[in-house]
């Protein structure tokens, strides 16, 4: 670890550092007063001078931070929320805090027990994704098997079974199961992101990929509604009249077959042929599928998986998964708006393999690194292109969100691809169609060739990472380079 | 069919359960709320944070008023979301109305920490300092000599009238409030509350004109006992915190 002298020069600067180890680590609180007070005996012990000084210090703080259920229960709803699911407030030291009760109508399953192993035991994070290993309530003791299913601990595993009232829970080991596969085989994941005849897996598979691979796919059929609602709606017709065709066309899956929804789906789909394993319960038979994603390069790599668990297993190889959550990580601890260069990043994604992905040891890191206290990676300078791109740009949030397009580079991508496809740059503009001709403002050749010039330098975020690869500028600029 | 009517059951109410950001993703629209939602919790902190934050502050193990923290399609627009038929470019602050519900539903939380006798005696001290009863019989000798060994307890402490009490003791219980909220006056410029790039106005030049900017706004409630002062004090300095 290395701090800069320059950046923080003084113990005030230390403090503030103090100040946010804890904010993060505990819930957005600031330091007690008996806090501060170990804060500066051991800088009065360690004739400390400034942050570099704090360090072991910092480290012993966040160790013993991240040992309170304060912090585990933070972690835990931070994992509900990137699953979509309900969170279950249980505050810590409160046994009979009556505020939470009414959201914990399952005080104990397999999923939650899988996140608490791995945040208070510090398990790997690909355990959260491979786990064979489960804790389950107890059965109650009228369990019978149900539907010829011989196993009933996979059985209320895959699915809804009668528990036992109480809180006592049992162990529970796979060994070498294709559809047991950490989080993705518990009742709470399976029964919040049920599998239809029509979503058939799907639903499942896209939130595989926004977990796994930070790609996030939303229904098209939405979208597609959305627009024709407001299509619509400008020339008036009413609300009423549109739900009515809305609702005859929407049992009738059409987009999948449309070829800018295949580029959702020839990935989602053959990720979802996996969940079959697990479609009613958690069944013994693999079912294969193929992992189909963009890699760090942007080029789209198919690799046929024989089942769940080598779906798992294939997409934590990935180097588009380490980097996926090394972002989380980033977004969680450091912030959302965090500007992170190439190379800090790819610093930031060896010491998450160093550490064999170990949640704490990586925060550990992760809160004693400069980017941590300033937010941004030291001397990180914004391409030119995109300033003044973002200056043009500017005009258009009046209807469109802003630069730089949201962090999911496949989206951005896409977004990106269709600006250029609007403004017909690949025939110098000639023929676009934004802004609408009615609109106040008309971009001149000046702005024109700024956005050209962002374009052709491959799209650059403030990181200086470029969203588009080389094909994607040559068609944009009609082929020439 | 047993199996077939506790999966409908189990199904109603996961789908029936209120105030759960699952609902605010599952359309297109819906997600354009939790973007902004997203800005509230990072800039602000959600609601749901709140009992975490009263943790820190005082020994409390539950919340009065459960819909403090509760996200309901009625008062979401006041937490930055957008009403599902406006389709605006995201707002990047939370709405008009958010900052007081933070703050009511805050106040509520402090409030309760001191309603009760057992808890009041327990957070009186753990807020004050240990020194606490003595500094309480301090502030009543000075201000009602002839009852001031009959009345200096906790209770008789915290319900006294604020107007009551000199200005000297009033500077001293706001700056061990803010001491216990942010720790000792060495730090306070550290949480950036000092200073040009302080969000308080006008921006505190230094630590006294901090406590004085406390104790204007403390006083400026029209409540005046001093568990009310002790509350707006704690929320008032906990919240400028969040902003700053």
């Amino acid at each position: 670890m290395s701090i800069s002298l320059n950046a923080f020069a003084d113990m005030q600067a230390a403090q503030k550092a103090f100040i946010k180890i804890k904010n993060r680590l505990q819930w957005g609180n600031p330091p007690t007063p008996p806090e501060w007070t170990e804060f500066f005996s051991y800088a009065r012990d360690h004739n400390c001078e400034d942050v570099t000084c704090m360090q072991t210090f910092f480290e012993q703080f966040a160790d013993k931070s991240m040992s309170t259920a304060v912090f585990q229960t933070w972690m835990t709803l931070k994992i509900d929320e990137l699953f979509y699911l309900k969170p279950k407030y249980i505050a810590p030291n409160s046994g009979q805090n009556a505020a939470y009760e009414a959201n914990t109508s399952i005080r104990f399953e397999a999923f939650d027990a899988l996140v608490n192993s791995v945040v208070s035991e510090n398990r790997s994070w690909k355990d959260l994704f491979l786990s064979e290993k489960f804790r389950v309530r107890t059965p109650a003791p009228d369990i019978e098997p149900e539907w010829g299913i011989e196993n009933p601990v996979a059985y209320r595993m895959g699915r809804m079974a009668p528990y036992s009232s109480s809180d006592e829970s049992v162990a529970v080991e796979f060994h070498d199961q294709p559809n047991v596969a950490g989080v993705w085989s518990t009742n709470r994941f399976l029964t919040r992101f049920s599998d239809t005849d029509l979503n058939s897996g799907r639903k499942r598979a896209s939130v595989f990929f926004r977990v796994m691979l930070c790609d996030e796919m939303k229904p098209s059929i939405e979208r597609k509604n959305q627009d024709q609602l407001e299509n619509l709606l400008a020339v008036g017709i009413t609300e009423e009249q549109f739900a009515q065709t809305h609702k005859a066309n929407k049992m009738i899956n059409q987009h999948a077959s449309r070829p800018d929804c295949r580029l959702c789906h020839q990935r989602l789909d053959p990720a979802a042929w996996t969940f079959r394993g697990v479609r009613v319960f958690l069944g013994s038979k693999p079912s294969s599928g193929a992992l189909v994603h963009y890699d760090q390069d942007g080029q789209l790599r198919k690799q046929p998986v024989s089942s769940l668990r080598d779906l798992n297993e294939t997409t934590i190889a990935t180097e588009r998964y380490k980097s996926c959550q090394v972002d989380r990580f980033i977004q969680w601890l450091i912030g959302y708006d965090a500007l992170i260069s190439q190379k800090r990043k790819m610093d930031f994604i060896a010491k998450f393999e160093e550490v064999d992905e170990r949640p704490l040891d990586f925060i550990r890191y992760l809160v004693t690194t400069p980017e941590f206290f300033t937010g941004k990676t030291e001397g990180l300078v914004s391409p030119p292109s995109l300033v003044q791109a973002r200056g043009v740009f500017q005009n258009c949030n009046e209807c469109h969100a802003s630069l730089p397009f949201g962090k999911n580079p496949y989206l951005a991508r896409e977004t990106v691809l269709k600006i250029i496809s609007k403004l017909d740059m690949a025939h110098d503009f000639k023929n676009r169609k934004m802004p609408p001709s009615d609109h106040w403002w008309s971009p001149d050749n000046k702005d024109l060739a700024a956005i050209r010039q962002w374009v052709s330098e491959g799209a650059p975020r403030e990181t200086g990472e470029a969203i588009l690869n080389a094909d994607d500028v040559r068609g944009a600029l009609g082929g020439q380079l | 069919m047993k199996l077939i009517w506790l999966v409908l059951i189990f199904s109603y109410a996961v789908n029936a359960m209120p105030v759960n950001s699952r609902l605010i993703k599952t359309s297109r629209t819906q997600l354009l709320q939790k973007v902004s939602f997203d800005e509230t919790y990072i800039r602000y902190h959600g609601l749901y944070d709140i009992p975490m934050h009263l943790d820190g502050l005082v020994k409390i193990y539950y919340l009065p008023d459960n819909n403090c923290v509760r996200l309901t399609p009625e008062n979401f627009t006041s937490l930055g979301g957008l009403p599902p038929a406006v389709e605006k470019p995201v707002q990047n602050e939370p709405g008009a109305f958010y900052i007081d519900l933070y703050l009511d539903c805050m106040r509520k939380g402090l409030r309760s920490a001191f309603d009760e006798n057992d808890r009041m005696q327990t957070n009186f001290t753990y807020v004050l300092g240990d020194d606490a009863l003595a500094f309480a019989r301090r502030v009543l000798a000075r201000s009602d000599q002839d009852s001031a060994t009959d009345v200096a307890n906790e209770r008789a402490f915290m319900q006294k009238d604020i107007g009551d009490i000199s200005p000297e003791l009033l500077h001293d219980l706001t700056e061990r409030l803010i001491t216990h909220v942010i720790g000792p006056r060495e730090v306070w410029s550290s949480f950036g509350l000092i200073g040009a790039e302080s969000p308080l106005r006008p921006a505190p030049k230094d630590e006294e004109e901090f406590i004085a900017a406390v104790l204007k706004q403390a006083n400026s409630s029209p409540k005046r006992e001093v568990i009310d002062f002790i509350v707006d004090v704690m929320t008032y300095v906990r919240i400028a915190t969040l902003r700053g």
